[in-house]
This record gives C-alpha cells, sequence and structure tokens, in this order.
C-alpha cells in the first residue's frame, strides 16, 4: 500500500471559503502585482485627455507626444494584467485539476451519485470558470471598475460636475448590467444542462449504432437527437436575444452618455449660471471624451463580466460541494489472520449506506486452493460484499483478514493505451512480451481472432480501438491473470463471453487453484457451480447457505433457485 | 516537431463556404437585409461625434439655445441607431444560429449511415468531438459572437468614412496604417493557429485519462497504481497548459505589437492635425473627433482580431463537420427525404405512396425466399478471408440452424447477412431480387439477441422508437412473447435492470413489431437464466413456428428442432444437411 501513501496533499480545500480562498490569495504577491498594473493602466488612461486638451489649446508637440506614449502604456498595461491573470488562472488551473484527481482517485463512493459526464465537467468546465475570476475578472475587474469608480471623482473635481449626478448614472447602469447578466447567467446555466443531456444521447447513438442500423432505428434516434439539439437551440436563441440587447445597451451607452452630458450642461447652465455666459468649448469636448472613449472599454465589458462572475459563481459551488465529499470511515476490529491455511477470514461484517442495512452480520472463511461461488437473487448484495472484502465501503466487522487480492469488477476497466499497458495497467509497462501473450492466452483473449491489428501494441480505449463488452471482460481478466494474487475475486466473469469461451476460462481457473490460489465468484451461470468447492448464498444481505455444491442441490428450495 | 508544425499552412477546402452558404440559404434575403439595417445603424451612431464637433466649430460661442437644437438632433438620431442596432444584432444572431444549427442535423443525418468499417476504426471519443466541441464552437461563434464581429466590422468601415469626412488626407495615413496591420496579423496568424491547434489536439488525450480514471478509480486502487496514474494526468494536463500559456503569450505580443502601432498612428495623426489646423483646413473640434476616432478604432481593431482568430477556430469546427458531410455513406444507404443539403449522396423520394406500393410487389412470395451465392468476405481488404464461398438458401417458413466453434464465422456470417459489412464477392437475394435501398433491406430481418439496444426509459419507448403503434397492440405482442412486464416498466442505461432472458424477449417483440420476415436468433452468449431461456424456446416454436428463421446456436439443444443445419467450419461450409445428421457428424468430430 505504499504506493497510496503519497496522497497526502499539501492542499486542503474542505470548505467553499478555502476554496475562494484559495483562488484569489494564493501567490498574493503575483495578485498584488496585476493589480498595480491594472491601477497604471488605468491611470495612464485618464491622463491622456488632458495632454490631449493641451495639444489642442497649444498645439504643442511634447503634449502631443505626451499623450501619444501614454496611450502606449495604457494599452500595454492592459495587455500585461491581463496576460499575467491568465497565467495565474492556469496555474490556478492545474493545482485544482490536481486536486480534484486526487480527491476522484481516493473517493470510494460518492453519495452524491455524479455520473461520470458530470465529474468530467467538473474537470473540463467547472474548474476553468471557475478561474474566470483570475483570467478575466481580476485584470477586467480593474481595469472596468477603476474608470467606473474614479469618473465621478475625476468630473467633480475638475469640472465640477455634482458627484451625486455620475455616481447615479453610473449606478443606474450598474444594475441594469447587473440585472441583464443574473438573466444571461441563467440562460447559459440551462445551455450547459441541456448540451450534456444532449451529448448523452449521441454518446448512446454512437455506442449502440450497430443495432439502431440492425433495428432499423437509426431515423428515430436521430430524431430523438435533434429534438434535444432543439431544445437546446430554441434556450440558446433566447439566450443570444438577452445577450444581444445587453450588447446593444453597452456599445452604444457612451453616445447616450455623450447626451446627458450635452442636457447637464444644458439645465446647468439655465438654473445656475446666468443666461448670456458661454460654455466652455474645451471642457465640453474633454467631457464628452470621458464619456464617449474613456468609458467605451469598460462599459463594453461589464455585461459579460458581471455573467462571467455569476458563472464562475456556480462553478465554485459545484467545486467545493464535491471537494468537501469524504471517505466514511470503516470500523474493523481485527484485520490480523486467525487461522492457518485461509485466503480470507470475515467475522460479523455489517454494511450499512444511508442507514440501509445492506449487509448484515456475514461471517465466512475462505481458504487456501478454494473455489468458492457467491449467488443469490439479483440486488442481494453480491457486489457489495465482494467490495466489502476488498475496502471499497465503509463496513463495521469484528474481523476481516485478506490476504493479497486481486479483483474483477462487474463494469471492466480499459485505458487508453496499448493492449500491453492494460495487461500491466501501467503506462510503457515493463512486463516482458511473453508474459503478457501469456495471460492474454489465459484469459482466452486471442490477438488475431480479436481482430487486433498491431497485436500487443494495438490502441485501445476511448482514443482507439473500441472493444466489445467480452473483449474488455477478457483483457480485465488477463491483467489478473499477469499477475495473479492469493485471493481472486470475480464479479460476474462470464457475463458477456459465450459458451466456449466460459469452458475454458473455467479451464485457468482450475488451473490457478491448482497453484495454491483461491476465488469468490460471483455469476449468473449455474454450470459453473460444478466445479466449485463451496456456495455462498445471500439473500436480502443475510448469508443463508454456506455449504458443498451437493448440500446445495439437495435442498428443494435451492433447486428451485437454479431452475 | 516545432518548426513542423511551424511551416504547416491550414488552409480551408473550398467546400466549407458551399457548405457555410448552404447553412444560410433559407435566411439569404433577410440576412442581407438586416445586415444592411445593421450598418447603417453603427454609422449613424458614430456619426454623432462628427455631427457634435461640425456644431462646436461653426458656433465661435456656446449657448444654452442653440445647444438645444442639437441636442435634440442627437436625442433623435441617437434614437434611431439605437433601435437599428437592437434590431439587426437580435434577429441576426437569432437567424445565424438556426442556420448553424442545420449543420449538426445535416452530419448527424450523414453519421448514421456511415459504414460499419468507419465506426469500428474510429474512436468514439473522435466522433462524438464533433458533435460536443466543434459544433459547440461553430454554434457558439456563429450566433451573438458573430453579430458582434460584424457590427465591430461596420464600427471600423464607420470610422474611416468619418475620417476621411473630416479631411481626404487621412485616407492615406489609413491605408498605410491598414497594410501594417495586416503584416502584423500575417506574421502572427500562422503561429496563433498552429499554437491553437496544438491547444485542441493536447485537450482530448487529459480529458480522456480523467473520464478514464472516472470510471476505473476501483481498479486503479486496487491495482496500487494511484502515483502511476497521477503523474500520468499531471504531464498530460500540463502539456495542455503550457499550449495554452504559449497561446496567451502569442496573443498579448501580437496585442502590444498592435497597440504600439496604434500609438504611432495616434501621434502621427496628431501630427497631420497640427498641420491641418495651421493650414486652417480643420476646426479644433475636428482634430478631437480624429484622435478619439483613432483611440477607439484601435480599441475596435483589438476586439476585431480577437474575434478574428477565434472564428478560425470555429472554422477548423465547419471543417470538421464538414468532412463527414462529405464522407461516404455505406453501401445502399439514403438520406432521408428531408435532409436538405445537397452533397451527392442519394436521398429517400419523400413520396411515402410510391414506397408502399414497391413493397406490397415484393410481398409476392417467390421461392426461395432468401438466398446467399458464393459469398467471400473479409473484415479489411487484402485481409485472410473470414468467410470463404458461402452458398446457402432458405424456403419460406423453412428454420435454418448454424453451427461451428468459436470462431468459425458464424457471427460474422449474420453481420454479412444484414450488410454491415461491404463483402467482397457473391449476392445476397430476397425473393431472388436484389435489394438496393439498405433501409429496405434491412427491414426484412429481426434479430432476437440480448445484445440489442435498451435505453434509459420505459417498456413502451424501449418498444417503439417510432411511436407507431397503440397500446392495445404493444400489449398484445407482450402476451404472444410471454413477456411479463408492464409497458410503464421503467428500463435503466443499457437496461442493466433487465435478465439476459428478458432482453432476448424484448428484441423478440421488436422483431414481431416491424413486421420482418426472416427472424435470427443469435445465441451469442451463456448469460440466460433457465427460466426465459424456457420462454424463448416457446416462443420459438410457437410465436415463430411460420416464420423463417435463422438460428446461430451455441448449445446444440437450440437447432434440434430446425429443418435444415449448416456447419462451419474455420470461414467454409463444412456440412450442410438435415438437422440429425449434421448434429451427429459435428459431435463425434469434437
Amino acid at each position: 500500500m505504499n504506493d497510496n501513501l503519497n496522497l497526502k496533499l499539501k492542499l486542503k480545500l474542505n470548505s467553499r471559503l478555502d476554496l475562494i480562498f484559495f483562488i484569489l490569495f494564493s501567490r498574493w504577491l503575483q495578485k498584488i502585482q496585476i493589480v498595480f498594473l491594472a491601477l497604471i493602466a488605468t491611470f495612464a488612461a485618464l491622463s491622456v485627455p488632458f495632454f490631449q486638451k493641451h495639444f489642442v489649446e497649444t498645439l504643442s508637440i511634447f503634449d502631443l507626444s505626451s499623450a501619444a506614449a501614454l496611450t502606449f502604456l495604457s494599452f500595454t498595461c492592459f495587455q500585461l494584467t491581463h496576460f499575467f491573470g491568465t497565467r495565474e488562472a492556469l496555474i490556478c488551473q492545474s493545482e485544482l485539476s490536481r486536486f480534484l484527481y486526487s480527491h476522484i482517485l481516493s473517493l470510494k463512493s460518492d453519495p452524491a451519485n455524479k455520473t461520470v459526464g458530470e465529474k468530467v465537467a467538473l474537470y473540463t468546465t467547472d474548474i476553468p470558470s471557475a478561474t474566470m475570476w483570475l483570467e478575466q475578472s481580476l485584470p477586467y475587474v480593474l481595469t472596468t471598475f477603476f474608470p467606473l469608480f474614479l469618473t465621478p471623482f475625476f468630473l467633480d473635481y475638475f469640472y465640477q460636475v455634482p458627484i451625486f449626478f455620475s455616481v447615479s448614472v453610473i449606478a443606474i447602469l450598474f444594475l441594469f448590467n447587473v440585472l441583464m447578466a443574473y438573466r444571461q447567467s441563467i440562460f447559459f446555466y440551462r445551455f450547459k444542462i441541456l448540451a450534456g443531456e444532449r451529448m448523452g444521447l449521441v454518446n448512446e447513438w454512437l455506442q449502440n449504432i450497430k443495432s439502431l442500423k440492425t433495428l432499423g432505428w437509426t431515423s428515430a434516434f436521430e430524431n430523438k437527437i435533434i429534438k434535444k439539439r432543439k431544445e437546446e437551440t430554441l434556450n440558446r436563441i433566447s439566450m443570444v436575444t438577452n445577450g444581444q440587447i445587453m450588447n446593444s445597451f453597452s456599445a452604444s451607452i457612451t453616445f447616450w452618455l455623450n447626451l446627458f452630458v450635452l442636457i447637464f450642461i444644458l439645465t446647468m447652465s439655465k438654473t445656475m449660471t446666468q443666461e448670456n455666459k458661454p460654455i466652455d468649448k474645451s471642457t465640453l469636448l474633454i467631457l464628452l471624451w470621458v464619456m464617449g472613449i474613456f468609458l467605451s472599454r469598460p462599459l463594453r465589458q461589464l455585461p459579460w463580466l458581471l455573467t462571467m462572475m455569476f458563472d464562475a459563481l456556480t462553478s465554485v459551488n459545484r467545486l467545493s460541494q464535491f471537494f468537501i465529499l469524504k471517505n466514511l470511515d470503516s470500523h474493523i476490529e481485527t484485520t490480523a489472520q486467525q487461522k492457518k491455511t485461509t485466503a480470507l477470514e470475515l467475522k460479523n461484517l455489517c454494511l450499512s449506506i444511508d442507514n440501509k442495512k445492506i449487509l448484515k452480520n456475514i461471517s465466512f472463511d475462505i481458504f487456501e486452493n478454494e473455489i468458492v461461488a457467491l449467488i443469490g437473487p439479483v440486488g442481494s448484495g453480491k457486489t457489495l460484499l465482494l467490495k466489502s472484502i476488498i475496502n471499497e465501503c465503509p463496513v463495521v466487522a469484528d474481523q476481516l483478514y485478506v490476504a493479497s487480492s486481486s479483483y474483477l469488477p462487474q463494469d471492466p476497466f480499459v485505458m487508453s493505451s496499448s493492449v500491453k499497458d492494460n495487461i500491466s495497467l501501467n503506462y510503457e509497462s515493463a512486463d516482458p512480451d511473453e508474459l503478457c501473450l501469456q495471460a492474454l492466452k489465459d484469459a482466452e483473449f486471442d490477438l488475431t481472432t480479436d481482430r487486433l491489428p498491431h497485436k500487443l501494441e494495438t490502441i485501445v480505449g476511448e482514443r482507439g480501438l473500441n472493444l466489445s463488452g467480452g473483449q474488455k471482460q477478457r483483457l480485465n481478466l488477463s491483467r489478473i491473470f499477469l499477475n495473479p494474487k492469493k485471493l481472486i475475486l470475480l464479479d460476474d466473469p462470464f457475463s458477456s463471453v459465450d459458451i466456449g469461451t466460459e469452458h475454458k476460462l473455467i479451464e485457468t481457473i482450475k488451473n490457478l487453484k491448482n497453484k495454491n490460489h483461491s476465488f469468490l465468484v460471483t455469476t449468473q451461470r449455474y454450470t459453473f457451480l460444478d466445479i466449485c468447492d463451496r456456495i455462498l448464498f445471500i439473500e436480502n444481505g443475510q448469508l443463508v447457505f454456506n455449504g458443498s455444491v451437493f448440500d446445495f442441490k439437495s435442498e428443494e428450495k435451492y433447486r428451485d433457485f437454479l431452475k | 516537431m516545432k518548426q513542423k508544425l511551424q511551416s504547416r499552412q491550414i488552409h480551408f477546402s473550398k467546400n466549407i463556404y458551399n457548405t457555410l452558404f448552404q447553412c444560410y440559404r433559407p435566411f439569404l434575403f433577410q440576412i442581407f437585409f438586416i445586415l444592411f439595417i445593421g450598418f447603417l445603424g453603427r454609422l449613424i451612431l458614430l456619426s454623432n461625434a462628427q455631427l457634435i464637433a461640425q456644431f462646436l466649430d461653426q458656433h465661435k460661442e456656446i449657448y444654452s439655445h442653440n445647444l438645444s437644437s442639437l441636442v435634440w438632433k442627437l436625442f433623435f438620431l441617437l434614437s434611431v441607431a439605437f433601435l437599428f442596432t437592437i434590431i439587426y444584432r437580435t434577429i441576426f444572431s437569432r437567424l445565424s444560429s438556426l442556420a448553424v444549427s442545420r449543420l449538426y442535423d445535416e452530419t448527424t443525418y450523414r453519421v448514421s449511415r456511415f459504414p460499419m468499417s468507419f465506426f469500428d476504426a474510429t474512436p468514439v471519443g473522435q466522433i462524438s468531438t464533433r458533435f460536443s466541441s466543434d459544433y459547440g464552437n461553430v454554434f457558439r461563434l456563429f450566433g451573438g459572437p458573430l453579430a458582434e464581429f460584424l457590427s465591430i466590422l461596420f464600427d471600423l468601415i464607420s470610422i474611416v468614412i468619418i475620417m476621411i469626412f473630416v479631411h481626404p488626407i487621412f485616407l492615406l495615413s489609413l491605408l498605410i496604417s491598414g497594410l501594417l496591420f495586416r503584416f502584423i496579423l500575417q506574421i502572427n496568424q500562422n503561429n496563433l493557429r498552429t499554437q491553437r491547434e496544438q491547444q485542441s489536439i493536447l485537450r482530448g488525450p487529459s480529458v480522456a485519462h480523467f473520464s478514464e480514471t472516472v470510471q476505473g478509480h476501483v481498479s486503479i486502487r486496487q491495482a496500487q497504481r494511484i502515483m502511476t496514474f497521477r503523474k500520468r494526468f499531471e504531464n498530460l494536463d500540463q502539456l495542455f497548459i503550457n499550449c495554452k500559456n504559449r497561446v496567451v503569450f502569442q496573443l498579448m505580443k501580437f496585442s502590444i505589437q498592435l497597440n504600439l502601432m496604434s500609438s504611432i498612428l495616434f501621434f502621427i495623426h496628431g501630427i497631420m492635425c497640427f498641420y491641418l489646423l495651421k493650414l486652417q483646413l480643420i476646426g479644433i473640434s475636428q482634430v478631437t473627433v480624429i484622435l478619439g476616432f483613432t483611440v477607439l478604432a484601435t480599441n475596435t481593431l483589438q476586439m476585431f482580431f480577437e474575434w478574428y482568430s477565434q472564428f478560425d477556430e470555429a472554422l477548423i469546427g465547419v471543417e470538421r463537420l464538414n468532412h463527414y458531410l462529405r464522407h461516404q455513406l455505406e453501401l445502399g444507404a439514403k438520406l432521408p427525404a428531408y435532409s436538405d443539403f445537397e452533397t451527392n449522396h442519394l436521398k429517400k423520394s419523400n413520396n411515402p405512396e410510391l414506397v408502399k406500393t414497391r413493397i406490397n410487389t415484393e410481398k409476392q412470395l417467390v421461392e426461395p425466399f432468401l438466398s446467399v451465392q458464393d459469398l467471400n468476405f473479409s473484415y479489411f481488404e487484402h485481409a485472410d478471408n473470414i468467410l470463404t464461398d458461402i452458398n446457402f438458401s432458405v424456403k419460406m417458413g423453412e428454420k435454418l440452424g448454424i453451427i461451428g466453434r468459436t470462431g468459425a464465422g458464424k457471427t460474422s456470417l449474420i453481420s454479412v447477412l444484414l450488410r454491415l459489412y461491404p463483402f467482397q464477392s457473391g449476392q445476397i437475394f430476397i425473393q431472388q431480387k436484389h435489394i438496393e435501398d439498405i433501409d429496405d433491406y434491412r427491414k426484412q430481418f429481426s434479430v432476437i439477441t440480448q445484445e440489442q439496444f435498451f435505453f434509459k426509459g420505459d417498456l413502451r419507448e424501449n418498444l417503439d422508437l417510432f411511436q407507431l403503434f397503440k397500446d392495445s397492440e404493444l400489449c398484445e405482442i407482450l402476451r404472444q412473447t410471454g413477456l411479463n412486464l408492464d409497458l410503464n416498466f421503467k428500463i435503466e442505461e443499457k437496461g442493466q435492470n433487465l435478465s439476459g432472458g428478458e432482453k432476448q424477449l424484448i428484441s423478440l417483440a421488436r422483431g414481431l413489431l416491424s413486421k420482418a420476415d426472416i427472424f435470427i436468433f443469435d445465441e451469442a452468449t451463456s448469460n440466460v437464466d433457465p427460466q426465459s431461456e424456457n420462454l424463448i424456446h416457446k416462443a420459438l416454436t410457437t410465436v415463430l413456428a411460420a416464420k423463417t428463421q435463422i438460428r446461430i446456436a451455441h448449445r446444440l439443444q437450440t437447432v434440434e428442432d430446425c429443418d435444415r443445419i449448416i456447419w462451419l467450419d474455420q470461414g467454409q461450409i463444412k456440412k450442410e444437411g438435415p438437422a440429425k445428421e449434421v448434429l451427429e457428424a459435428f459431435k463425434s468430430s469434437r
């Protein structure tokens, strides 16, 4: 188990606050740097109109050069802000991805019952969107909000525009944007769900294409997908409509502000000053500049920035809800071996999930060189008993001794790599080819009839050749046979192999038994029982029979079950 | 490796523009009209500033009474421009979303009809990427962002027009800077493109690895391979992150170059204004307009290029979908009548009555019902034959058994009979006719197997996906098969809560509903509980008594009551004859 000991991570994310804190404040020096750059960008941009005004008034080339230089400075600082922000986001993403990956590997059962797709979405969607705060928001918040905050004071100080007036204009704009952005984020959320559902159908379609063709159902299933696609498109259309209204406002808002400034000057001059005093032209121009040019970028960004922030928040919530899940503890009095020739000893093993008793006081031993079948009706707890034995369930037991063991899951596991890597369950496997070929042979996996063009080097899995269910099962068996442990647990090993293969696999099992290995096998195929040394029958989580095949078959109740 | 990437130029094939045209075809008129409105809106909006400047230069002194007329004029223009903008943006992005979603449907119609060999050779993950991220990119960008992109383009054109309106000399500086911008774009674009492409290539492995780990975490833990897998993931993820970092760096470099250019342009325009003012060709306010617009143009140009490179990515998506759109279909496959794109594929006629009469005439009985002549088959070209010189025929109502050891070619024979794979030579006739249309052909067959397609939903849906039958009809069929399940029974994903036998019975019910003439019973695996075994056997001998049957057996009792049996050995017919005779020969050979 020394491999698993290294799992301790530096990072601890036990609550939502931890996660937010980690995203925003880890590597704080770099983040201060970003704030600083954004400040320079803003101040540089704000001072451009000064020099420009001077230039127009005095026609001094020095002023023009300063304005041009400051324009460049502000743009460059803005680009750097964005660049460093994205870099921080990427660093944060890779840290979080590693944490998530380790968390998934250490989490034995998932009480939230997320599907594979949902967990993958945590990695592909939620982590990037949670770090949007750094990638987009941190730089943009500064370049968007600094101008918005500074403008009222600027206008008040230099042009005596009352703070009250400019603040309320900006506040109204801001509120409007918040509302629209919130609406947008709801559409966006629904879009993600619909796209996920559609992709579920697409995968079902692709994985069953042969059956669909055989059944002549392709067009019916296509239309099922397209129905979902249409639902998604409709939501998308409402979303773009909302987004475009938002955009239309933000893209023309500067011109409305210009108009407001003119109206303001008009009313101010009417009420406060004497009728005949002319209005200062360059003041007017600079006011128009601030409203028209300086605020144009922040105001264009504002709605999207807010939408992104809402979206990031939902991702942060989803991630932290998953991060706080913990493995439940097992309570086992002793794991010591008490008898001499056993591979497994089990005393009073109980398992409850959500306060429901799944396994009740199960006790049995498995001795060396023994093949034991575990049978029972569907849902009686066979798979969970196997998982309890290999420490995958939070059990309570007086004793649980397990010799070194290997386990064949009901759902076989294939990784995207070569056949050889799959047998070793290791990337760039160093196991000798002969051993791998022998393991394949033991598992009845024939490289020629199973149509693997590059033999052991054939890439299989999601990014390689598609294997059938039976092929996957046999590949998993060969993984066990490569390096068989003392106790071998097989969960329904014959579920998708044909009868000829089944017979040959049984031969392999018998051979291994003679080499001092023990087996515990769940199966629905009862011809297998004839070669078993013992049968365990469980019903409603209770072990109701533990004895020889002969005794089992002589009880009428069990004879009926086998029929 | 790096050099190779950089030297690679990406050329989009010409027919992707044709594909895009086909997407937009139903909306062409609306689109052009709305584009015109959009352009007008932006031009009016931007000319506001020019209007103010002109006003300021024309009036020596500004008083509130002359200002108010300007305010009203501005208010009117602004309202019109705003209305136009909002109409353009909403309607255009809605139409454009609808247009590109047509690409999705059309690709789906075609992929469904690809040959099986395509699905064997192409990883599912790769195909599904076309429908997830590739389509996602296209759909996202061609909706709202395209409206935004075009409106940015309108802004740029409007800015140029307004500047030239102030003084034609600016045309010169704008032209020169336009060329310089193009130059900057060109030196950056290839680099960015390859980096971006690299980024999307690197995404796949890390996501696939993650998804595998989620599914196999128990196996990984049990085999004590956590560190191995973590290392693998960290490597894959880091490769992707590094590439993303390079893209961001490229983008920053590119943007700063653009900004430097813009600042120089700003300076040059300042100098030009300086002389124009001295020559009294323009007024002070117009100087502000020029300088203001120069900065605005920089902002806009920046956004323009940001979107531009994103559209590049979307076009890669279109290209990939387009590749599927023009891919070869399986032999005899026709697109449904409602598919709309023209891509040189055969299409079904949309006159249902014509189809009906054709099928009706085929129902007149001609013997033999099914005949297979000189069939040779291998999965790949130049590979060893899986089936050699297969000849047999089946009469109407006859029951033919097929036996043979594992690997003798039984399963391949079914695949070939259903024309799931093209065969090298030979012919299959139904009532002495070759049926060209693959759908019509497969309608003649029904395969009873537990490896059929079962999906999450109730039994009703699982029996009748087309929703053609009444509940009473479905119940009658269920009664005939002896399947004791309610129509509302909820079937789980992949039929996990069904026993092997129940799956066989459901597939039998499906076959009965489709009114197939030939039933192929494929006893592929041994995983059937004894209860269902009895039910199936009963169904084969009662409900299907009058039907033509081909039974592929693993257990010999399945074929004991057949009229005839074919014994397959190493892809060849070793013996054919009455059941008893062949079975005895087979048994004694073991």
